[in-house]
Formats: C-alpha cells, structure tokens, sequence
C-alpha cells in the first residue's frame, strides 16, 4: 500500500509541473525547458529555509522558517529566477528554446557550485515533512493529505486561469503575437507573467518534493527531467489542462513499469527510463505532436 | 606574465576543443538550418567507440586494440552516425513538413535516447581512452622569463591538430568541388538544385563532415580527459554557443566562437574557480542572444519590426 | 478636426529614404485612400501609425494625442485598429473567440480579476460575447462562431478579421490591402463594409489597396504615395492627373526607387 501512495505523491507533485509547463508551452507557446531548473531553484530555496540537518550548508544556517511560509518562499524566488532571466523571452522560436535549455543548464550548475550555500554536490539532507498538529508526517499516505489538496489547489488556479479571458489572451499570443499586440495586448508584459508564475507553481512543487524525499541534490533537476515533464505535456496533449494530468499519469505507469521488466538490473533502470521517454518524445514528434487528446500539433 | 600565458594556453586548448565542434555544428546548420543537438551524440559515438575497442569490455568481450585503431574506428563510426542521423532523423522531419520546434525537439529526444542507452550500457563513469593512465604534466620553468607553465603533451597536441583541421576544412570549401557544392545548398537551396546539384547528398555530405569532426573531438577528449554520457547536451549547447558567438551562417565564426567559449571558461576557472567554468559559458552565451544576435561575424539581417512573429 | 493628423514622417531603412516627409490626414465619417506603387512605403507608413515601427522624425496625433514611438498595443488603446496584408485570424480559436477578443478593455484578462471576481468577469464576458455576436451577424458569418478558424475559407477569414475590427470600437481602422487575394465575386461586398464601416458606423478608415477601381469607388480622399505625398485630392480630380500615373510609372520623387 505504500508504494502505491508512493506514486499518488508523485502523481500530485508532477501534475503540478506538468500542468503548469502545459499554461506555458500549450496555451502560451513558450517551449520553455527549464522547468526543472525552478524546480530546483524552488526546492532548494525551501532546504535551504528549513533544513534541520547537522551538516547544513553555511549560507543556510541563517535561515530559519516554518514549513508553509518557507514553500510560499521557494514558489517566489523561482518566480524571481525566472524574471531574472526574461529577457529571453523576447526571443524568437528557436532561439528561446535554446536559451532556455541554456538557462536550465545554468541554473543546475549554479546548485552545484555555489557550494556555500547549497552544499554543492553533497546535497542538503533532512529537510523536513509537513506536521500537523505536532505530529510530523511519516508515511506516503500522510504525505499525500498535504500534497494532493496543494496540487489540486494549484491545479485549480490554472484552471480558472486558461479558461477565462486571460487565457484568451494566451492562446492569441501563441496563435498570432502581432495580431495579438495590435488588438491591445502587451505581449511582452504578459510572457513575462506567465513565465513567472508558472516558474512560481515548479518552485512550489520543487519545496514538496525535497520535503517529500527529505534531500535536495541537484541530480533530480537535470536537462533530461525538464524533457520529461515536456513529454508528460506533449503526450497528455498540450493546450488542454486536463490533458497533463494524463500525461503525468502516462509518465508514473511508464516509469514504475520499467522496474518489473524481466532482465533488467536495478542499477539499468535510470538508464532505460532515460531511453524510454526519450524515446516516445522522439515518437511523438515525428508521429504524433498533438499527443493523446492535444488541442493543436506543435509546429 | 607567466599566469597570462598559462591562461592562454589553457583556453587555446579548450577553445580549440570547442572550436571542433562549434566547426562541425556550423557546417550543418549552414546548410540544413536546424539545431542539430544530435552533434552531441557524434562525440559519444566517438568517444566511447574508442574507449571501448582499447580498454572496455561489454559482455565479457573485450577487444583491445591498439589505440589508433580504435581511435579510427571511432571517428569512421561518428561519421556513420551522422549519415543515420540524416536518412532516420531529419530526412524524415523535412518530408513530414515537421517546423523547427518539432524537429528541435525530435532531435533533443534522440540525443537522450543515445545517452539513456549509454548509460545503461556503460554507466555514468568517466571513461579514459588512453592506456595506461594519463599523460605525465610537463613543467617548464625558467626563472629569467618568471615562467612555471604546467600542460601536458595532450594540450599542446590538441591546439595543433585543431588548428589542422580548420586549413583543411578551409581548403576543402574554397577548392574542392564538393566543398563548393555544399556551398552553393547552403547559400540558396533552390538555385543550387536548378542547376543540377543533388541536394539530398549535399545534405549527407554535410552529416558526414560535420559529425566526423565532433567524432574527432570526442576521441581527443576521451584520450585524456576522459568521457561520460551526460556531457552529450552540454556540448551540444557549447557548440551552439559557438556558432551564435562567431555568427551564425559563418564558419571562421565558429572557430572564433568556440575559442571565446574557451576563454570564458577558463578565465572564470581562474578568478572563481573550476565550478564556475561551465555558467560562465553559458552566461555569455546568453549575453550574446540577447544583445547581440548575429554575433561577430554573422550575416546580419535587418530586424526592425518591433514585435518578431 | 481630424481625428487623426500624421505629420512630417520620414524613415529610413539602412542607407534607404522610404518615407520622405509624409503627412496626411485621416476623418470620422470618410475613407482615405492610399495609394501608390510597390516600395512606395504605404505599408511601412501603416505599420508607423499602428506602433509596429518607429519613424524617424514626424508626429501623429491621434484626437490630439502624440502616439509617436508607442508600442501597437498603446496605439490599440487610442482607438487604432489595424489589419495584416493576408487574413490574420488567430488559429485554434473558434470564430467567436476570434472576434470577442478585440473587445476592449477586458477586466477578465488580469489575473487577479480572473481569480477572484469570477461573477463579473462572467458576466463582462457574455456582455462582450452578445456583442461581439452582433458584429459576426451583421457581416454574415454567424454560422462560423464555433468553428475553428483555420476551417473558414479565406473569404470568411477576411470577414473574421474585419468583424474583429468592427469589435474593437476602434475610430480609426487601418486596412492593409484587404482586396489581395479575394474572389472577384465577394469584392463588392467587401468593398460594400468598407463603406459601412465610414458611412454608418462613423470610422474613419485609411484604406491602402493596389486595386484602384475599389479605391476610387469607395475612398472619399486619396493620396497618392510614392516615397513622399506625389498628390492627393478626391478620387475624380486626381483620376486624371499625370501627376498619378507617373507615380506608379516611376518618373517622380528619388526617395523610394
């Protein structure tokens, strides 16, 4: 039973990703790939604010907030990475995905090197769960009380988001941004919204996982995450919020299949899962790139 | 004084290393015009060809040969990669109609795919070619000059070769007629075709110079500094980087680009530490997008309309 | 008072004078029509007035305000409103949507009122929606509201992009060459709209357009455009000026060649 409120924490963790990374790609069409870069960014913040280890980072020792303001914490100053680095948005197609696949790479070398304060590649250890009530959460289904009301609380927002005025003004932008400018629209100003806000949500997803697994390591928001969660979209179908969740859902069945392929050692199964997803990326794209129930193809 | 020419020759090796691939990018981006992070996958094939024919084993099997066999095999072999990646990959994307950003990312997907398989076979462990272990650090040292340089023969053999390799690069596209064939696809597809060049094998021609030079690169690096799978993407960046420093459509561009990526890293290795070469890459990568397009050298289009579709 | 004064423009493209000291005018109620050879800058002097490029020198005063320099969505906010040279309708969006996202000043597109005032952005929207409705009836495209744009034929696409403009309750419309590439049958009615659009519902609109038989039908004043204002004045006095031919046969000014 634990291993499968296991996946339902990662289940809600990646819904929030991918659903957030489907506002910016599908409805915006910013093919951003640096989503597990804020990710990181925010899962680090949040170590960094409340780890009660004994071996913390010495930048980190200063820090000390309680767990909820601490994740409103990480989900901001991801959202102010992000504005950092918006000048890219003024970029054109390919150049924007390529600078922000270039950003991503920056952003987890960043992690790793400013050692002071993150600890570089020793990772930040016992960062701690939500508690209610005095009682710290111990198991997955505990840990699945907090996450999946803070996913869907999230998920909702988007949703009322994309599906309002504003998210017409979204999908204008991605339809046509000229015609999108010349009918009162400030283009620029609202990327640059929803690229932070988006990069708020993968901060806010980025403190719960590191609280969920307890460490933050900069290996678990690496380039090829970033693909994946773009997989996740693609397949779930981008332009409709719904469909990330599928996609999530793909993504976790797939992932966990692999573990019980006959022949394959433990110490292979990263490696496969790599290929795997690579894989039905590179299918999509050449097959499918509307994905299972997708408004529209990339183009 | 003797810090300066330490830098120097520390970023010329780098520089020259990025200037391989940045070279190779450059080659097929004039002509095939997409972001082609597969070279990426060219110096993996490369490097682990090589490492594997000398030291490696898989399955029990564990060939042994010597190191310039292997060293040539890899390189034959990158270049066979780069033929794959035209007739399975992009050939298939341009008949599909499929845009950049499909096609960007079909790419992308292929490059993890070939590292995912790296890693399952191979683990992410650096892996030297060299036999034997590496090169002993020559030290010259002369107290008139207040020189104390340290490198090994590597560095130096790395510069000269590169720098090779650029002149018989230069010669094949200014004399050769396949070099001013694949000129004339690059500079305007449609007249070329009109007279009666065959785009299709200009196009595999391109794959095959390209990834041979990446191949080259790879076995270098693999010789001594050692490979590991997850570099693929980061060297793709880098010779991107490259190519948008120097100027995108010129090669000369490239090389230059490639030897500023150089620079710029071993200048922040300097004054930040080793970390910090790597951002300090990609920061100047990012600077020059933003600021400055069309780079050094390259052609430059005229951008006025406020807002790019 | 005309509601929109553009004075004195000149630009430059590289080493090249595309629009030597331009001014024109343009008033509620009429159509002005603007004319002239290819390169002759007419589009760059539209693009100029909606914000999409910067002039070089020259004021245009839109109800006595100087949007010079503004970026097209500030232009947009002054009451411009503008089509593009081949139908640009916005794909993946049915026809209503189309059409309803012109409306300006829509409280629902800010975050905050999206999130938290869900009653009135629904309601500001169905008001928006019964409206924007209204203008799809009038041009006959009513049937197409829910499909997707991309299915309209390129006929209805033009309509689409001109009952967003109507939308807009813009006062000045910008139309870049809406003939181009439309169906002999279905000119008369566009050219029918363009009227419409001056006549009864009080635009004014300046009209560039390579098909000279629907300027000098529709248009109440035209001007002649190659590089600098050649002539201008209504449709019969200048029909037979030389001045107009030579425009378009190249004898006249050195900007623009």
């Amino acid at each position: 039973m634990d291993y499968f409120a296991d996946l339902a924490v990662k289940l809600s963790i990646f819904a929030i990703l991918a659903t957030s990374l489907n506002m910016s790609v599908g409805y915006t069409g910013l093919m951003s790939l640096s989503h597990a870069g804020f990710m990181g960014v925010g899962a680090y913040t949040f170590a960094i604010l409340t780890t009660q280890s004994t071996n913390p980072p010495p930048g980190a020792e200063m820090f000390n907030l309680p767990y909820w303001p601490a994740l409103l914490v990480a989900g901001i100053i991801a959202a102010v990475a992000a504005i950092i680095v918006s000048p890219i948005l003024r970029l054109r197609g390919h150049f924007f995905v390529l600078a922000t696949v270039t950003v991503q790479l920056t952003m987890v070398q960043v992690l790793l090197s400013w050692k002071w304060m993150t600890n570089g590649s020793l990772a930040i250890r016992d960062v701690p769960r939500p508690s209610f009530l005095g009682h710290v959460v111990g198991s997955p289904q505990e840990f699945l009380l907090f996450s999946v009301p803070v996913a869907i609380f999230l998920i909702l927002v988007i949703r009322q988001l994309v599906q309002s005025p504003y998210g017409r003004v979204l999908t204008t932008i991605r339809a046509n941004p000229s015609v999108a400018e010349s009918i009162g629209k400030n283009v620029g100003f609202v990327r640059l919204r929803v690229f932070a806000t988006t990069a708020f949500m993968a901060g806010i997803a980025g403190g719960l996982f590191c609280s969920y697994v307890t460490v933050a390591a900069h290996t678990q928001f690496l380039v090829e995450f970033s693909t994946f969660i773009l997989v996740m979209v693609v397949l779930g179908g981008s332009g409709r919020w719904m469909g990330s969740i599928l996609g999530v859902l793909g993504y976790i069945l797939i992932s966990e299949g692999v573990r019980f392929i006959p022949g394959i050692p433990p110490t292979m199964v990263g490696g496969v899962r790599t290929m795997l997803f690579a894989g039905l990326l590179f299918l999509a794209m050449m097959y499918r790139p509307q994905g299972l129930i997708g408004r529209y193809k990339l183009e | 004084m003797d810090t300066f020419i330490q830098i120097a020759i520390n970023a010329l090796a780098l520089g020259s290393l990025y200037a391989l691939l940045s070279l190779g990018f450059a080659v097929i981006y004039n002509t095939v015009r997409i972001f082609h992070v597969l070279h990426g996958a060219a110096f993996l094939v490369a490097g682990y060809s090589t490492y594997w024919f000398t030291k490696g084993e898989i399955f029990g099997y564990s060939p042994g040969f010597n190191i310039w066999v292997s060293a040539a095999i890899g390189i034959v072999l990158a270049g066979v990669s780069g033929i794959v990646m035209e007739l399975f990959i992009y050939r298939q994307f341009r008949k599909k109609g499929a845009g950049f950003l499909v096609s960007f990312l079909g790419s992308l997907a292929a490059l993890f795919f070939v590292e995912g398989m790296l890693i399952t076979v191979a683990k992410t462990t650096h892996r030297m070619a060299r036999p034997g272990g590496p090169l002993p650090t020559v030290n010259i040292q002369n107290e008139a000059l207040g020189l104390d340089l340290y490198f090994t023969w590597h560095t130096i053999n790395t510069i000269w070769l590169v720098a090779l390799l650029v002149v018989a690069v230069t010669l094949f596209f200014k004399y050769t007629q396949w070099g001013r064939m694949i000129r004339a696809v690059a500079s305007n597809p449609d007249l070329a075709v009109a007279v009666g060049i065959n785009a299709s094998h200009v196009y595999l021609l391109v794959f095959i110079l390209g990834s041979t030079l990446a191949g080259i690169g790879g076995v270098v690096q693999t010789y001594e500094t050692g490979i590991t799978p997850i570099v693929g993407i980061h060297l793709a960046i880098t010779a991107a980087g490259g190519v948008i420093i120097g100027g995108i459509g010129s090669l000369p561009g490239a090389v230059v680009g490639g030897l500023a990526l150089g620079l710029a890293q071993t200048l922040a290795a300097y004054f930040f530490g080793g970390n910090w070469a790597e951002p300090a890459g990609f920061v100047l990568l990012l600077l020059v997008v933003l600021f400055r397009p069309y780079g050094l050298h390259g052609t430059r289009e005229h951008r006025e309309l406020r807002r790019l579709l | 008072m005309a509601v929109l004064e553009i004075s004195n423009i000149n630009k430059s493209f590289g080493g090249n004078l595309v629009l030597d000291n331009v001014s024109m005018k343009a008033e509620l109620g009429k159509v002005t029509g603007l004319i002239g050879p290819n390169g002759a800058g007419k589009s760059t002097l539209l693009n100029i007035v909606s914000g999409f490029l910067k002039a070089d020198s020259g004021s245009i005063l839109m109800n006595g305000v100087n949007i010079a320099g503004k970026p097209p969505y500030k232009a947009y906010k002054t009451g411009i409103a503008r089509t593009f040279q081949d139908a640009q309708v916005l794909f993946y969006m049915n026809g209503l949507d189309n059409v309803v996202v012109s409306s300006p000043n829509q409280r629902g597109e800010a975050e905050y009122n999206a999130l938290l005032r869900p009653r009135m952005v629904a309601k500001e929207e169905k008001e928006r929606r019964i409206e924007a409705m209204a203008h799809l009836k009038e041009l006959n495209i009513e049937s197409k509201a829910e499909s997707l744009s991309q299915a309209l034929s390129y006929g209805q696409q033009k309509l689409l992009e001109f009952a967003r403009m109507l939308n807009s309750r813009a006062e000045v419309f910008l139309l870049d060459e809406p003939m181009a590439g439309i169906h002999p049958d279905l000119i008369e009615g566009l050219t029918k709209m363009i009227r419409a659009a001056a006549t009864d519902h009080g635009k004014a609109v300046i009209l560039v357009e390579h098909n000279l038989k629907v300027v000098m039908d529709v248009a109440d004043h035209v001007v002649v455009v190659r590089g600098e204002v050649v002539v201008e004045g209504k449709p019969s006095e200048i029909e037979k000026d030389e001045r107009l031919t030579n425009a378009f046969l190249g004898f006249v000014s050195n900007a623009a060649t």
